[in-house]
């Protein structure tokens, strides 16, 4: 049972290990078997059996209220789910003893940045290298520094976020997440809460990440974008799993009415948006 | 109207005296009262965020019990009840250390502190849900977050409402007069009583709230302006 | 402790309750709205002649404790008044209207403010005059918003008509000290009284709040 405590030094339980180091090269980074989540009465996860794998650059899209960010959240157990089970990187998210130790591996961006209003931006990033992985203030800065660097964003260590346009707390927002060295990215709606001239800005910066062989789970409505970059692509409606595929599949071959339906609207605001501009 | 005002009065002993002893009073109880109440309130502000239901069902009982009694009811409650609930032997020390003053400050310091609670409460929501997420998303533990995270954007965040009620609490240390406390109010009345200047020293009394509310203004002023977390208006907090 | 004994010491205290402590609020409140309507106004005058002395009466009013302003208006005024007495009650509602008038004149100041100034524009640009624009469309919102804040301070009023027994009114707390003093039974008898009170002031706080998620409600729906 010792095959994924190795790198990441993670307890692993030992009912979910077996498993990825069953079959062949490819061992999963996240499986979700079976999830089903309830708020109250309400079904807002139905079933979903879905397979990450790494490098993979998974897109989820589909109307809204169809339980993407609930997904998301399930993966990092910010979501307690009532049904299945989310096994991450071997160990399984419903029976973890240490969620911390977990979450620092999965990095989560969220829609409206979710950065801390009375620390520097620096500070944001520095909180877990000292707090979660206990590094010396030094080393600390160092790495911050360096990420916020990587991503351009330097010059605005010291400032508060409500200094920083949308663009830049998105960036910050994302390095405080990268700067853990996580093995899977996760982006809620990335781009939803910024103004046009500053999507294609954080779009670069998923782009750059994809690059780079980061494994990517991407909650968007960015179809252009997708089309770009995704490997796969999973569409849900009223959380279900109502398509999946790889992105060929998905843009051309799809027969599903209510799939093509969406892809239809989409692409026509898209091409007004584009006509007004 | 035949009334003249003679201002000389309030600076003869032994009104002088008395004045001075009135002011010290008020300031002793409010200040000692407001130190537990901040202790206390915010304690039990957390407490009904905590995820644990009983808890939750403390703050809420605790801030409505000592939000709809009035503070007069519990302070008498307190002078008279609270010592007859104790054995025969404390009851007599009770009274000789001066329980005037001491169920006053014990008054004081629970209904401030259940005000307190709800600021924090209030305060916490503001918070909202979102910034918790992500900081536990970075792998802080909950502990990890509620201190590094939470508390310090709390605390800035209640300034304000902080302030008034640091306010209140001068004003309602009038009521310590009701069960024989010499503070300020009892002391203008006093003087009014021997003198029959009651304008002057009715004036002199007001005089003494109006200075400690505007000194408090000001210097709370200066706190909120220094620790204002920047582009935190009034957010829309939980989704 | 017979019943007939809780009983009569409860029907004593429920008597002095709504004698005194209610009608005091009530007429308190219903002297002090129209007051305060006329105060929160002046505070928004844009001539400092008048801004000036009402923002002065509100500040110090707020700032003061209501039992020095229950002492300034028992003993103190008749005195300024050319002699007479007046009497406890009269005093009471005197000192609880003017110092409920101010608090409410800020509630309904920020109510008015509340209002973004677009929808005054836009009442305008349709034609309408300045008092009809007040008339139909700021005070009616503004009204709504105010409401939860003003029951509220109805509430704290409530409370506050206790502190008249201070200046030797018979309502509820003095009433309870009275018969204390003849039955020496403090411990049921101020229970009691917190009882009371608490009963009826959380049932009259979850009124507001079912009253504010209506409007909230209707608002927003």
């Amino acid at each position: 049972m010792s095959g994924s405590a190795g790198q990441t030094g993670w307890t692993t339980d030992g009912a979910g290990s077996s498993a990825a180091m069953a079959g062949g090269a490819r061992h999963p980074i996240i499986e979700f078997r079976n999830l089903g989540l309830w708020y109250g009465g309400y079904h807002a996860l139905v079933d979903i059996n879905e397979t990450v794998y790494p490098k993979d650059c998974v897109v989820i899209c589909g109307p809204s209220g169809s339980g993407k960010s609930s997904l998301l959240r399930c993966v990092n157990g910010l979501e307690k789910f009532q049904q299945g089970d989310v096994i991450v990187r071997g160990t399984s998210v419903k029976h973890c003893r240490d969620l911390p130790a977990l979450r620092y591996h999965v990095g989560l961006v969220f829609q409206r940045f979710e950065l801390y209003p009375h620390m520097t931006c620096l500070s944001n990033v520095r909180l877990a290298l000292r707090k979660v992985l206990k590094l010396p203030r030094a080393e600390a800065d160092r790495r911050a520094a360096e990420v916020l660097a990587r991503f351009g964003v330097l010059d605005q260590a010291g400032k508060y976020p409500a200094q920083l346009s949308g663009g830049q707390q998105q960036r910050v927002a994302i390095c405080r997440s990268l700067v853990l060295e996580p093995d899977v990215m996760m982006f809620d709606e990335p781009t939803s809460a910024l103004d046009p001239e500053m999507i294609d800005d954080v779009l670069e910066v998923l782009l750059q990440l994809v690059r780079e062989g980061m494994t990517m789970l991407i909650v968007t409505h960015e179809m252009q974008f997708a089309r770009d970059v995704a490997t796969r692509i999973i569409f849900m409606e009223q959380g279900r799993v109502v398509e999946h595929g790889t992105k060929e599949q998905f843009f051309s071959g799809t027969r599903n009415p209510r799939t093509r339906a969406f892809l239809d609207r989409v692409f026509k605001e898209k091409r007004a948006e584009e006509r007004s501009r | 109207m035949g009334y003249e005002l003679q201002w000389s009065i309030l600076w003869e002993p032994p009104y002088r005296e008395w004045i001075l002893e009135g002011l010290s009073v008020t300031y002793q109880i409010s200040l000692i009262a407001w130190a537990f109440a901040l202790v206390i309130g915010i304690l039990i502000g957390m407490l009904a965020e905590s995820p644990f239901r009983p808890l939750q069902y403390v703050s809420i009982a605790y801030v409505e019990l000592f939000r709809n009694i009035p503070l007069l009811v519990q302070l008498f409650f307190a002078y008279f009840v609270i010592p007859l609930l104790l054995p025969f032997a404390l009851r007599r020390q009770l009274y000789d250390l001066g329980w005037e003053m001491g169920s006053a400050i014990l008054t004081l310091s629970l209904y401030t502190a259940a005000k307190l609670a709800e600021h924090v409460r209030a305060g916490l929501n503001t918070v909202g849900r979102g910034i918790r997420q992500g900081a536990l998303s970075t792998g802080l533990t909950w502990w990890q977050m509620e201190v590094f995270v939470v508390v310090p954007l709390l605390l800035r965040i209640i300034v304000p409402s902080i302030t008034s009620e640091f306010l209140t609490i001068f004003k309602s240390s009038s009521l310590a007069m009701a069960v024989g406390v010499v503070e300020t109010t009892y002391v203008t009345q006093r003087i009014g009583f021997n003198t029959f200047r009651w304008i002057e020293a009715n004036t002199m009394g007001t005089l003494v709230y109006l200075a400690t509310a505007w000194a408090v203004a000001i210097v709370m002023g200066v706190i909120e302006t220094h620790v204002r977390v920047p582009g935190l208006l009034q957010r829309g907090g939980a989704r | 402790m017979t019943v007939e004994q809780v009983l009569s010491s409860l029907s004593l205290l429920a008597t002095a309750l709504l004698t005194y402590n209610v009608t005091l609020t009530v007429l308190a409140v219903l002297i002090a709205l129209p007051v305060a309507s006329l105060l929160a106004l002046g505070r928004l005058s844009p001539r400092r002649v008048i801004r000036y002395p009402i923002a002065a009466y509100i500040n110090i009013l707020r700032s003061s404790p209501l039992l020095m302003v229950m002492f300034w208006v028992y003993y103190t005024f008749p005195m300024l008044v050319g002699g007479g007495n007046v009497d406890v009650f009269t005093a009471a509602l005197i000192a609880l209207s003017a110092f409920e008038a101010a608090y409410f004149a800020e509630f309904i100041r920020a109510g008015l403010q509340s209002i973004a100034r677009d929808q005054h524009r836009a009442a305008l640009a349709t034609g309408l005059k300045p008092w009809q624009v007040s008339l139909h469309v700021i005070w009616p919102q503004a009204m709504r918003r105010m409401l939860p804040s003003l029951l509220t301070q109805t509430i704290i009023a409530f409370q506050d008509s206790t502190l008249a027994s201070v200046i030797g009114l018979r309502e509820v707390v003095q009433t309870t000290t009275i018969v204390n003093a003849r039955e020496v039974r403090p411990i049921w008898l101020y229970s009691m009284l917190a009882v009371f009170y608490l009963c009826l002031c959380l049932a009259l706080s979850r009124l507001v709040r079912r009253l504010e998620r209506k409007t909230a409600e209707r608002l927003t729906a």
